[in-house]
């Protein structure tokens, strides 16, 4: 039995600037409530920010910018100060809240077998209470959010707080520049230092891996830069002792250039 | 699931009927004087949309609301419903695990699971999907596929292809 694969099988990607197009007619047409996702670096998520205060002007427009891991999403938009009167609410930096979870790495690796041993006790608290949530912020909130996340934080949302991410009124995506994911990535290959892995925390490792999984799954990554990504991603766990993965990593790094050293 | 594909991978016109007649109603309770055909660009798209959505219905109205989402007018252009159908892909793209995609290529070839959890975890989040339909004799069969959007993913291809090179590989001229 063959695939049969027809034209319809394909993906149409649309470019940055069509996309955005998009995301404004859509955040112009939501009356009260609703949820986007957008998928983007944090350094892109700024610049859609910036950029959508400049086109849409007659709607009070707000940024929650969290700086660091909560729990509690919904107890923070309910004790804003001018938070009736928000129509969009453009929320960064949720992962955040992700990094201290071993979990999160699982997810966002190409590699994952062990998944179903994980419990709920390992889920960021921030997403179970999200998820159980949902009719809540309907209820108790008129305003349209904008979570502005990177691959892996999506990928976490759809894993552990689906029903919340069902309720999506859509999902926009903007890939890393190409010169940028470059620069990005050979700045990581360089100053990669196993000396330097080994006295990170648990969290700020899982924080790097993370990054570098990101950057090796942009799909305008360079088969040469992504070895050296994987180089550093095997250091990574080896840092941690976690040597099946480390392995696996150099395994993947030869493979896409033979050469590496 | 309403049943949109027959278990040799056919369209099976009678639930893609009834699949557009869903679509009609949600329609009609906005404006009774539309039809769903004429706010698509061809008849053709409206068949996809409807397969695409694996005869499940939630999937079928977020495709929907995606695609009038990519659409300025009053008709839902192709480029709209391909946009659409690409961007629930990608959350099947991100739902299934690295070890998944092989025991997905079993189902698109069996159209059976197996007794285990990673089966059932696949069919609880809906990358499987269960049809049933009465056979001559008026019994209940049971079958089961991949979602429709799965097969349009290169990790999913990958891994047919590996398993069952003999269905894939390309015809010959002499053939």
């Amino acid at each position: 039995m063959g695939l049969n694969l027809t034209n319809w099988d394909n993906d149409l990607e649309l470019s940055g600037d069509e996309e955005y197009e998009v995301l404004v007619r859509t955040l112009n047409f939501i009356e009260g409530f609703g949820l986007l996702f957008i998928r983007c670096s944090p350094a892109e998520g700024e610049r859609i920010i910036t950029q959508v205060k400049e086109d849409i002007k007659d709607k009070n427009i707000e940024v929650l910018r969290l700086d660091k891991s909560v729990n509690d999403l919904y107890e923070i938009i309910n004790g804003l100060n001018n938070r009736e009167n928000i129509k969009i609410l453009f929320i960064t930096g949720l992962h955040l809240s992700f990094y201290e979870y071993e979990e999160c790495k699982v997810l966002a690796g190409w590699n994952s077998k062990d998944i179903y041993s994980y419990s709920w006790k390992g889920v960021p608290p921030v997403l179970i209470n999200l998820n159980q949530q949902r009719e809540s912020f309907r209820d108790s909130f008129n305003i349209c959010f904008v979570f502005l996340l990177p691959q892996f934080a999506i990928k976490y949302f759809i894993q552990r707080a689906p029903d919340f991410f069902d309720w999506r009124s859509g999902m926009f995506e903007f890939s890393i520049d190409p010169e940028m994911l470059k620069q990005e990535s050979s700045r990581i290959s360089a100053s990669g230092d196993y000396e330097k892995y080994i006295t990170l925390t648990a969290e700020e490792r899982n924080k790097q891996i993370i990054i570098i999984q990101y950057l090796i799954a942009e799909k305008n990554q360079t088969t040469s830069l992504k070895s050296e990504l994987l180089y550093e991603l095997g250091s990574l766990y080896y840092s941690e002792q976690n040597y099946d993965r480390a392995i696996a990593s150099y395994d993947q790094a030869l493979k896409f250039k033979p050469s590496v050293s | 699931m309403i049943m949109v594909q027959t278990p040799e991978n056919n369209t099976y016109k009678a639930g893609i009927d009834k699949v557009m007649e869903v679509l009609q109603k949600r329609l009609s309770s906005i404006d009774a004087s539309l039809s769903i055909v004429d706010i698509f660009e061809e008849r053709e798209a409206l068949e996809q949309l409807c397969l695409m959505s694996g005869g499940h219905v939630r999937n079928l109205l977020l495709l929907m609301k995606e695609a009038i989402k990519y659409t300025n007018d009053k008709t839902i252009s192709n480029r709209a419903l391909r946009r659409s159908i690409s961007e629930l892909r990608n959350t099947y793209r991100n739902t299934v695990y690295a070890n998944e995609w092989e025991p997905l290529a079993k189902v698109y070839h069996s159209k059976e699971i197996e007794n285990e959890q990673l089966y059932r975890g696949l069919l609880f989040n809906r990358c499987v999907l269960e049809y049933r339909y009465l056979d001559d004799k008026g019994d209940s069969k049971v079958w089961y596929d991949i979602h429709p959007l799965i097969k349009g993913i290169k990790e999913f291809q990958d891994a047919y292809k590996l398993l069952y090179p003999e269905s894939t590989a390309p015809l010959s001229v002499n053939s």
